[in-house]
């Protein structure tokens, strides 16, 4: 009986190493597909590091909100529906603790849309996304 | 600002200790006496949950490095003061192996932690959910009024309602480092994988090369995620959803165990891992439900006529009562903020199912179609499929022929109860739920079905290793698991006259005897006597 269940055993082991196998025929063919990865191992241990894999609108306006040291902002016009949401998405947590608030009167987006709206000065212009004021 | 390795190393290590020695302060009562490294796992899962209770009782991460350094000296003391108690029996092979295992698997998840450490939070849900929330929490110095996760006037994807555990830990490694970034705070990840290799530490009745299989199989170089492409980004991006599911796998795999040999440990163990689910994602609490629904079904289904077996299970439960509270106590806290909050998940129409003549709408065959073409097939591995199934087929033949020779064919059906119907039960709820999506289906599958294939994936296929690997256990030492399997005691008294011979009459002090410890005693002193 022991014959059996080595026999028995011996094909499960195989079965496994063949899916394994496929598996890992697989890995090779997909590693060239997935994008490659956003190393800097000399960032790691610093401070505030690991937002220049944000799209660029979400660091310029991060860097702006950070620069003028502004507790709160309201993101505004196009900015709000690039990649639809994400960059207004990764901008909250990139700007934490300075925090998205649809009551705060510093206002973020592209120049066009902030000069468009009445009674805002605009206190900073940073590569085309600025702050503006109420 | 700069930190040193050292800086993140120091804060994972006093966060693991703290955790495993909490662990053990609060369950060394009832596991007194018992394998410490076989229930080491259910000390780290318990650990766990308790920290998390205590962020959700708003205590301070400052407060949590009080909780951790105390709970180590707690241990320690605890350990000084109970040392007659042998809480680890291990030799010096074992130790070796052990080493061993712990060497191929680290070697196994380079390629995960390497990304995971030298790779920032970019993804969608990682970024602005866990990775969000885990900085609101470590700016706030811990979940308060003023910490942000909800405020009125508020914008953004939030998701407040998903749990905090995962984000409380990045939040409690970078108030020890001292500052934030987006790579370190993904070291609660290496926490959890830690936690892996701690369960197959404990998991003692496994052979390491099995263990070795399923920690390869897990930490990605597996068939499923390299088929669907994401191999093996999805424990290194940010993502809770693959730790979900390897902790599900474990939760099931200790179950699995407890049902074959009946280790109080192994109950411990699956126990605080069910608890633990909800705490790292909101499915969490459907798969806990479903694993231990499994466990039920199949205890009711083979021993129906064996009560006092039922009975017996029912009251290994109930000792470990206080677990279970600790274990439901975060749940009832975070469904009181999320009411207080008005988070609740409000992705799905659960009341349509009550509305029996509309099973045709909710069910239709453009959703199935959608369904199977986004989610079943990726659970099924794709283009090869076969392979999967013929698997599933050989496991369950060699489990029945197994079965034959031993002649225990009873507990054998209830762990492949457990162990192979648990992934296929999600994958049939998981279909449930797509067809109740208030959302367009098709954004809906295209966002999230990859990530929940694999908890189908990690449920049969550790449930599959788990059979294979027991069964080549018994099937090779079937005189000595005579005596450990629950046969009825008629039969086992019937077996042990067969291999021992004639029986003579035992004296009186010795039949009554049943703790070890005494006997031991008493043999020592008839020694010293003669």
């Amino acid at each position: 009986m022991n014959q059996v269940f080595a026999g028995l055993k011996t094909c499960l082991i195989l079965l496994i190493l063949v899916v394994f196998m496929r598996g890992y025929y697989s890995l090779y063919v997909n590693l060239d597909k997935q994008p490659k990865p956003f190393m800097q191992k000399e960032e790691w241990l610093r401070a505030g590091t690991g937002a220049h894999v944000m799209p660029l609108p979400t660091q310029l306006a991060a860097r702006l909100i950070d620069s003028l040291h502004i507790h709160d902002y309201h993101p505004v016009g196009q900015l709000v529906k690039d990649a639809d949401g994400y960059v207004v998405g990764c901008l909250n947590q990139t700007a934490w603790p300075a925090r998205m608030d649809s009551t705060s009167r510093n206002l973020v987006g592209y120049y066009q849309d902030i000069v468009k709206i009445p009674g805002v000065t605009i206190q900073h212009n940073y590569e085309g996304i600025c702050v503006g004021r109420y | 600002m700069k930190a040193s390795a050292l800086d993140v190393i120091s804060a994972v290590s006093l966060y693991l200790g703290g955790a495993l020695s909490l662990g053990f302060l609060l369950s060394w009562y009832f596991l007194r006496g018992r394998d410490g490294l076989k229930s080491l796992f259910g000390c780290f899962a318990l650990g766990l949950t308790a920290l998390y209770l205590l962020v959700l009782f708003q205590l301070s991460l400052t407060g949590i490095t009080g909780v951790l350094v105390g709970s180590i000296v707690g241990a320690v003391a605890l350990a000084i003061w109970r040392r007659n108690q042998r809480l680890f029996r291990l030799n010096s092979v074992t130790y070796a192996c052990y080493a061993l295992f712990v060497g191929l698997s680290l070697l196994a998840g380079w390629t995960i932690l390497e990304r995971m450490f030298y790779e920032p939070v970019y993804q969608w849900d990682a970024r602005i959910v866990w990775y969000l929330h885990a900085k609101q929490l470590f700016f706030s110095n811990g979940l308060s009024a003023d910490t942000g996760i909800v405020f009125p006037n508020s914008q953004g994807v939030y998701h407040p309602g998903y749990p905090l555990l995962m984000p409380a830990i990045s939040a409690y490694i970078a108030h020890y480092v001292g500052f934030w970034n987006d790579y370190f705070p993904k070291a609660n990840l290496f926490i959890l994988f830690l936690g892996l290799l701690i369960a197959m530490l404990s998991a003692r009745s496994i052979h390491w090369a099995w263990k070795t299989i399923m920690v390869v199989m897990m930490v990605g170089f597996n068939p499923y995620m390299m088929s669907v492409g994401y191999n093996p980004l999805f424990l290194t991006l940010g993502y809770m959803d693959g730790w979900l599911a390897i902790y599900a796998g474990l939760c099931l795999l200790f179950l699995a165990l407890y049902v074959r040999h009946g280790s109080r440990e192994y109950l411990f163990n699956a126990i605080t891992t069910g608890f633990l689910l909800p705490g790292i994602k909101n499915e969490g609490a459907l798969l806990t439900l479903i694993i231990f629904g499994c466990y039920a079904v199949g205890l009711l289904l083979f021993n129906l006529r064996d009560r006092r077996f039922i009975q017996f299970h029912l009251k290994t439960w109930l000792r470990f009562w206080p677990i279970v509270v600790m274990g439901v106590l975060p749940l009832v806290v975070w469904s009181q903020y999320k009411n207080r909050w008005n988070a609740q998940v409000k992705d799905y129409d659960f009341s349509r199912l009550k509305q029996f003549g509309d099973y045709g709408t909710i069910f239709s065959d453009e959703k199935m179609a959608l369904i199977d073409a986004n989610y079943t097939d990726r659970v099924f591995l794709g283009n090869y499929w076969y392979l999967y199934l013929l698997l599933v087929a050989a496991t369950v033949i060699y489990c029945w022929v197994t079965a034959l020779s031993t002649k225990n064919w009873r507990r054998l059906g209830q762990e492949l109860t457990l162990s192979l119907s648990s992934g296929l039960v999600f994958v049939g709820l998981m279909i449930v739920v797509y067809c109740l999506s208030v959302h367009d289906l098709t954004w809906h599958l295209s966002t999230s079905a990859d990530r929940l294939g694999l908890h189908s994936y990690y449920l049969v296929g550790i449930g599959m290793l788990t059979m294979i690997s027991q069964l080549h256990y018994q099937a090779y030492r079937p005189a000595k698991r005579k005596h450990e399997e629950a046969t009825p005691v008629k039969k086992r008294a019937a077996l042990n006259q067969a291999v021992a011979g004639p029986v003579t009459p035992a004296p009186a002090m010795e039949t009554t005897t049943t703790n070890r410890r005494d006997a031991g005693k008493k043999a020592s002193a008839r020694k010293q006597k003669r």
